[in-house]
């Protein structure tokens, strides 16, 4: 509102008292009933003009007036005058109030943050899955410095073993997992015969365990983890390797006795370097906790080889961490049995269909033979279970899913050791119900003598997955991008997660497929069955997959970015492969895949390169 | 002589009315006979007559009363029970809200309300007659409005000093204490006595109506809501009038300093200096410093000699 200036106030106010003086008397005053008339305006035009008048000069009949004034309206009067005195200064109250509703803003807004920024470690490791397993097979190389990092052992963690499947070798699932697989290969080789590299070791053991886990764990996990856990797992470590089992996440595939051989012979002489190199050549190195917990498994005491380590059951990165982060939440594990034991372990396990396909959504029930409590677990997205806090003792544990029988376990359980344990469901009627007696768990440590890890895995029994329905697998993409399968001839599709495989399906005879360092001339040979399809968008953990070919068993997914993921075991497992040649990689989008026979396949990409490869995809050529 | 005429013309037009009035205010139920009536009638009209006024006038004006309430308010005002009764139905809580609003506070409105229906009732005597303020009342507004105005003047009354002896301090923040004593003795200076003259020949020249707008908004710090309601138009009207006026009121004035010698740019340097500022004689207040000494010496010289006496 503009402003008169205030020589026009002073006189306006002059002119009031003066004129109120002259009159003197209150008789000037216009009376109650002109002014009553004045305010509901009935007075005549020569009245009124008087009546007005007189208001200009006379503040009290004004405030009479206004006083007057019918309830319609809250009179705001002197809160209008304060709120104009108010905002004479900029430092008054309501300066002061709206500071401070902005400082309250900020102060929220920045725990917020804070918060946000705690919130995905946990997240994430919600997701993680602990399934993996390493196997660990009684070697005579004497790998006892394969302390896991991410063992706990004060959680006296039981890690199952992965079991292997009948036909093919679990590959790790990132290309960058196998080449630190590799690399802790080659470590552990060198470091069986130098002892003195054993405090080298355990990097390296650690990026291989990762990598190793890449798919399910590492990638889930690692990079977005929290710095917590991970530093406890290392803390962890270093108290427990002198001691306690660490177990090491084997190296997903069991290599074929040959390329263990091989890794074997070459005792490299690898440089620290190296070692951290492989480590931040990890995806799952990429956090500050992770280096943080590279660091401290570097450092790691050197562990006497001469004491017998225990045989390391690999323990899952995420069966470690993820299962002490995830025991309730993403299995819904209910302890019903006593739980009062000091070191409570860990039931892991996971369900397949008789293709050796996961099947989530499985409802477990574990119950105590003796006690007779019961816990309860539905498998996840990668079919697997987890139950922590039994005591040992023998179990029955069941696994209900539509569509398939029942089947109960009798579990012989071992608090104080890794176990994983699998369900193979066949398919039928619900009512029915298999008995499975007295199995024990897949994966047991069996002593602090027996195992002794190869290349980083360590495979104790391997259990192979029955496939019978392997050649009817069906795949195709779905329309957003993610890997499908159908096991019965596509009446029913489930989704495949390519980075998280469920457990390791290991074949020690099987070939090993999926890493580019697996032997191809053990690979099985497939029928032909091309089955490219669809090209879609979205993504499916964080590819979105244009194209799909199955040879048999061998299975080609490729997608945006140059993402090329090769399962050789129909889809349980999955390796990240990156053609390169002659210095150029592959990145655009892979439009279509063409493998006729599990050697010879054929990329084009949407950068119009077509790659080929004769072997498997262990090499390729760029035209 | 001017005035016998209103009278005898107000005479006829009431006696020409009495019966449709008397009926209409429904005098019957409390008391109040046609010829009080009358009288009642005669009197306001007489009251309100002027020589100029015509007949016709004083009829529509006699029409326009509110005749009822009138009559209630009179029968009252000679005690008339039942007038009481209704009038108390009728506005007992009214006259303790309105009280309230005005008050804002339950007490003062109670004594508000209190010390009023004394006065309604009517506690002074005049020639041994009870006068009750109702008898004030003429029906030319609402009674309702009558009785919040009624209040509204007790309020004013009453509080309105005891207010203004505490805004003496509002009024030592603005710098009264500052100003120097009445500028009567203080031969103003030129610039400031005719920027004064100006303002107030500007603001003679606006329209009642425009300086109570004005007064309202600046003075009495009534919002456009407040004004707009007091003088029955649309806020909006009040809001682009004040506008309005604040602008030609500068106008008017930077032209009258103008006329009066000055450059515009002096005259507009002049408006914007504050009044508070122009009415402090500095030199003045400097000058003292001066003649101070010599004052004080005689006062020295006064008490020494008292002394010596």
């Amino acid at each position: 509102m503009q402003n008169v200036p205030k020589i026009v106030r002073e006189r306006l106010q002059a002119a009031a008292p003066s004129v109120v003086r002259a009159g003197a008397d209150s008789s000037a005053h216009p009376d109650a009933d002109l002014l009553t008339a004045f305010a509901e305006r009935s007075l005549p035009e020569f009245e009124r003009a008087s009546v007005l008048d007189h208001l200009a000069r006379c503040g009290e009949c004004r405030e009479v007036v206004a006083l007057a004034l019918p309830a319609s309206e809250e009179m705001s009067g002197p809160a209008v005058r304060g709120v104009r005195t108010s905002t004479r200064g900029w430092l008054t109250w309501p300066a002061l109030r709206w500071g401070l509703v902005a400082t309250g803003v900020v102060a929220v807004a920045s725990v917020g943050i804070l918060r946000y920024r705690r919130q995905p470690a946990a997240v994430t490791l919600q997701k993680s899955v602990p399934v993996e397993v390493a196997a660990n097979e009684p070697k005579k190389q004497d790998l006892d410095r394969f302390v896991a990092p991410e063992t706990r052992a004060r959680e006296k963690l039981q890690a199952p073993a992965p079991p292997a499947s009948t036909d093919s070798l679990s590959a790790p699932n990132s290309a960058v997992a196998g080449s630190t697989v590799n690399g802790s290969t080659v470590d552990a080789k060198k470091s069986a015969p130098q002892p003195e590299g054993s405090a080298m070791l355990a990097p390296q053991i650690k990026s291989g365990t990762n990598s190793y886990h890449g798919g399910v764990f590492a990638a889930n996990t690692l990079p977005h983890g929290g710095p917590r856990v991970p530093n406890q797992w290392a803390q962890n470590t270093v108290q427990n390797n002198a001691q306690n089992t660490a177990p090491v996440a084997p190296p997903p595939s069991a290599y074929p006795a040959q390329t263990r051989g091989q890794v074997a012979g070459k005792v490299g002489v690898p440089s620290a370097s190296e070692t951290v190199e492989a480590t931040s050549a990890a995806p799952v190195t990429t956090t500050e906790a992770q280096n943080l917990e590279a660091r401290q498994s570097r450092d790691l005491p050197t562990i006497d080889r001469a004491k017998p380590l225990v045989p390391s059951v690999a323990s899952p990165a995420s069966a470690s961490g993820a299962a002490v982060a995830t025991i309730t939440q993403p299995y819904q594990a209910s302890f019903g049995g006593p739980t009062k034991k000091a070191a409570p372990g860990k039931m892991l396990g996971y369900v397949v269909d008789p293709s050796g396909a996961v099947l989530p959504n499985v409802r477990i029930t574990v119950t105590s033979s003796n006690a007779g409590g019961a816990a309860n677990a539905v498998t996840d997205s990668q079919g697997a279970w987890l139950i922590a806090g039994l005591p040992t003792g023998s179990y029955k544990a069941q696994a209900e899913a539509p569509g398939f029988r029942t089947t109960v376990l009798d579990l012989n359980y071992n608090a104080d050791q890794p176990s994983l344990y699998r369900f193979t469901l066949d398919v039928g009627s619900t009512a029915e119900t298999v008995e499975v007696t007295a199995e024990n768990a897949l994966v047991q440590t069996e002593g602090a003598n027996i195992g002794a890890p190869i290349n980083g895995r360590s495979v104790t029994q391997l259990v192979a997955i029955s496939s019978g329905a392997m050649g009817a697998t069906r795949w195709t993409i779905s329309a957003t991008g993610g890997l499908q399968r159908s096991l019965d001839q596509g009446k029913t599709w489930q989704a495949v997660d390519v980075n998280a495989n469920p457990a390791s399906f290991f074949d020690a005879d099987s070939s090993a497929t999926s890493l580019q360092i697996a032997d191809k001339a053990s690979r099985t040979k497939a029928q032909k069955n091309k089955d490219s399809r669809k090209v879609a968008k979205q993504e499916t953990g964080a590819v979105t997959f244009r194209a799909v070919a199955a040879a048999g068993s061998d299975v080609w997914a490729g997608g945006a970015g140059g993402a090329l993921y090769h399962s050789g075991d129909a889809g349980n497992n999955w390796a990240r492969i990156m053609p390169a040649s002659a210095g150029t990689t592959l990145t655009g989008d892979i439009l279509s895949i063409d493998f006729p026979d599990p050697q010879h396949g054929k990329l084009s990409t949407s950068t119009s390169e077509v790659w080929i490869t004769g072997d498997s995809g262990l090499t390729w050529q760029k035209q | 002589m001017s005035s016998t005429k209103p009278i005898s013309a107000v005479q006829s037009v009431v006696s020409e009315l009495l019966a449709d009035l008397h009926a209409k205010g429904g005098c019957e139920k409390i008391g109040l006979t046609r010829e009080a009536l009358a009288a009642i009638l005669c009197d306001i009209g007489s009251k309100h007559a002027r020589a100029s006024t015509s007949e016709s006038e004083i009829r529509t004006f006699f029409l326009s009363l509110r005749v009822d309430e009138l009559a209630l308010a009179r029968a009252c005002a000679a005690g008339n029970n039942s007038a009481w009764e209704i009038f108390l139905t009728r506005f007992r809580e009214k006259l303790y809200l309105s009280a309230l609003r005005i008050a804002r506070e339950d007490s003062a409105a109670r004594e508000l309300v209190d010390t009023l229906y004394a006065d309604l009732y009517g506690t002074s005597t005049r020639d041994g007659q009870r006068v009750s303020k109702l008898s004030s009342y003429s029906g030319r507004g609402s009674l309702e409005g009558w009785l919040r105005t009624v209040v509204a003047q007790e309020y004013v009354n009453r509080y309105r000093r005891t207010k203004r002896l505490v805004s003496l301090d509002e009024e030592s923040e603005e710098g009264v204490q500052f100003r120097a004593p009445d500028p009567e003795p203080v031969p103003e200076q030129g610039s400031a006595r005719g920027l004064a003259q100006a303002t107030d020949e500007a603001l003679a020249a606006l329209s009642g109506e425009d300086r109570t707008v004005l007064s309202a908004y600046y003075l009495d710090g009534r919002t456009l809501a407040e004004i707009a309601r007091m003088l029955g138009v649309h806020e909006s009207t009040i809001s682009r009038k004040v506008d309005k006026l604040a602008k030609s009121l500068r106008k008017q004035i930077v032209a009258a300093l103008v006329r009066g010698g000055m450059s515009r740019r002096q005259a507009e340097e002049a408006l914007e200096v504050d009044v508070r500022d122009l009415q402090v004689d500095i030199r003045r207040s400097l000058a003292q410093e001066s003649p101070l000494p010599s004052f004080s010496e005689k006062a020295v010289e006064a008490r020494v000699r008292e002394g010596e006496g």
